[in-house]
């Protein structure tokens, strides 16, 4: 059933696609290995949908190569049901029962190993929906529905755009628990959103895409910080530094808020918290200091947005020069023309 | 080619499945059946006001029943005309919409074989379409007691039972291939159209332009599938099949005419369907 355990899951590779003036993808490289949760986020219109759409054939890319599980993506059906989607909206036969749209989906798988249809829905938590129309659920359980279709026969990837899209919180909640269950499976599964303080619970790597380009590629915990890492408070600072010194160090200034960083690699947040309280050094307060998805992300655009803005006002500069220069080559030349005429 | 024998099933048995596959069903149930009964109604009515007025009552004394068959079978083909051009309309350009053709792409089968799979139910649904309508037909004539004799007028066997059921078989046999070409040519103008809607507007604005001008094209009208099929301007075997189960003498369809069908309508069909790849070929799903 593997194409060899050693291919990457999908591997793309300077991938551009064209729309008339505008390029939607400009060069994206991405590598996603089998067991990953990998996250491709990024704002509304950066590219992550068209993205999936060329790695999984449906948008014919305008130049680049895309691997998945080993076959280009053009050739995708050789993948033979390894391969599952969950779209945005569920691609799903609304007249037709959740028993009869599973079916139509085995059929098009066209094996039958693998995990059940009533084994797939009661992973979704729709068990006893088998007779229910897929056009009366609601919508959390139509993505549900798609979902249990993608993981119908055990697929070795599966790709899901915005997953959280148009869910309530509870449906949310729902969804991300499917996803961590599907994660500690093992599946290798690729999600696109823009819902990135949801996403950092279940990825364990990610991309962030921005105005066609990967403008970072790495495993979660490089987005969100050093693990080790704490914001503490104390009443006694030097009775902390003497606890802390065996694991660790304590910055010599506290932030804005009063929090001194406090760094221990390699430590557990149980481990420092009880050096500092049997050095009686007063823990007001006590928190890991890693920062969120979503902080990293902004922090991320924001410096991408400022780099292309000083470039641009750098580039403006230059023309600018260039073109004072050109104006005064221009005005000596005249000059040493001499006035029309002039020669009198 | 397997990749296409998968959406064929799929799809086959989604269609099996459908409410609205049933309904249809149904109709085509009925249609024949209102149909068989107003030819009896009919028939009878002319015969009362001949009598009325002193004649004999006209048509056949036997072999009535062909003519109630023949019209029957024939108005339920002509709303399975319809039928298949909502399916094959729905086929790909529907499944664009919802997304749902997108799932025989990313699961195990090419485009062409996505295309090819859908492609081939429609022989499935023109065999369906024949059986139902023709069952519909043949009880209610039974039920209102047409017979299947000879052909018999004032003691004259005009055709034998035999002679009836070789010329409604060729002409069935000339009337499914155009309904197999009508249906390839929905999914053609389906892989085109933007929408479910404008595809079936397209392909039955487009069969319905052919009625109102073939008469004018002469004898190459038998060219095009659509003249083999079924219509609302029905030209077809099927139409000329029921002058001959009247017992006029000059009914049917030439012979040449009917092999012309019989090569082109298959041929037809599998070039709509090579369009339809062609067009899906590159096209966003």
């Amino acid at each position: 059933m593997s194409n060899g355990g050693s291919t990457p899951a999908l591997r793309v590779r300077e991938l551009r696609k064209r729309y008339g003036a505008t390029e939607a993808v400009r060069g994206i490289d991405l590598t996603v290995e089998r067991g990953q949760v990998y996250g491709l986020l990024g704002p509304n219109g950066s590219g992550k949908t068209t993205t999936l759409s060329c790695a999984l054939g449906l948008l014919a890319p305008t130049s680049g190569s895309i691997e998945v599980l080993g076959e280009p993506a053009n050739k995708l059906y050789r993948t033979r049901g390894r391969v599952a989607c969950v779209f945005d909206v569920p691609a799903l036969l609304r007249g037709h029962s959740v028993a009869q749209n599973l079916d139509y989906q085995a059929r098009l798988r066209g094996h039958s190993g693998g995990r059940s249809m009533e084994d797939a829905l009661s992973r979704v938590g729709l068990p006893g929906f088998e007779s229910r129309r897929a056009g009366g659920l609601s919508l959390g359980q139509e993505k549900r529905l798609a979902i249990a279709g993608a993981i119908m026969g055990s697929p070795e990837l599966v790709v899901l755009d915005e997953p959280l899209s148009g869910l309530d919180p509870m449906g949310v909640r729902g969804m991300l628990a499917l996803l961590e269950e599907l994660a500690t499976d093992g599946q290798t599964l690729v999600l696109s959103s823009h819902r990135l303080h949801e996403m950092q619970e279940v990825l364990t790597h990610a991309a962030v895409i921005l105005d066609g380009e990967v403008i970072r590629e790495a495993p979660l915990e490089a987005f969100l910080g050093r693990v080790g890492t704490w914001h503490v408070r104390v009443r006694d600072e030097a009775a902390a530094r003497a606890a802390i010194e065996p694991l660790g160090e304590l910055a010599e200034r506290p932030d804005a808020e009063g929090r001194l960083l406090l760094e221990a690699p390699g430590r557990g947040g149980d481990e420092v918290v009880g050096a500092l309280v049997r050095g009686d050094a007063g823990v007001l307060h006590f928190a890991e200091a890693r920062v969120g998805l979503q902080a990293s992300f902004e922090a991320l655009v924001d410096e991408r947005r400022s780099a292309k803005a000083s470039a641009a006002g750098a580039s403006a500069a230059g023309a600018s020069a260039a073109g004072d220069s050109a104006a005064g080559d221009s005005a000596a030349g005249d000059s040493a023309a001499g006035p029309p005429g002039g020669r009198s | 080619m397997s990749g296409a024998l998968r959406v064929f099933r799929a799809e086959a048995m989604r269609m099996l499945t459908s409410r609205a596959a049933w309904t249809g069903a149904l109709a085509v149930a009925l249609v024949p059946v209102l149909r068989v009964w107003a030819t009896v109604v009919a028939d009878r009515t002319r015969s009362l006001e001949r009598m009325a007025s002193g004649g004999e009552p006209l048509g056949l004394s036997e072999g009535t029943g062909w003519a109630m068959l023949v019209d029957g079978w024939r108005a339920g083909l002509i709303l399975g005309t319809a039928l298949l051009l909502v399916q094959a309309a729905r086929s790909l350009a529907g499944d664009r919409e919802t997304g749902v053709l997108r799932l025989a792409v990313t699961r195990s089968a090419s485009r062409a074989g996505a295309i090819v799979g859908r492609a081939l139910v429609g022989p499935l649904l023109v065999a369906i379409l024949l059986a139902v309508s023709g069952l519909a037909a043949y009880l209610a004539t039974r039920a209102l007691g047409g017979d299947f004799g000879d052909l018999v007028e004032d003691d004259f066997t005009i055709f034998t039972a035999d002679e009836v059921r070789v010329e409604l078989g060729r002409a069935l046999v000339v009337v499914t291939l155009g309904l197999v070409a009508v249906h390839a040519f929905g999914l053609w103008i389906s892989s085109m159209a933007r929408g479910p809607v404008l595809a079936l507007a397209g392909s039955l604005a487009a069969l319905l332009l052919w009625d109102v001008f073939k008469g004018d094209v002469g004898e190459p009208k038998w060219t095009v599938f659509a003249s083999h099929a079924p219509t609302f301007a029905d030209g077809s075997a099927m139409a000329e099949m029921a002058g001959f189960a009247r017992g006029y003498s000059d009914a049917g369809l030439p012979e040449v005419v009917q092999n012309m069908g019989m090569v082109l309508c298959p041929l037809e069909a599998v070039l709509f369907v090579l369009l339809a790849w062609v067009l899906l070929r590159r096209k966003p799903l």
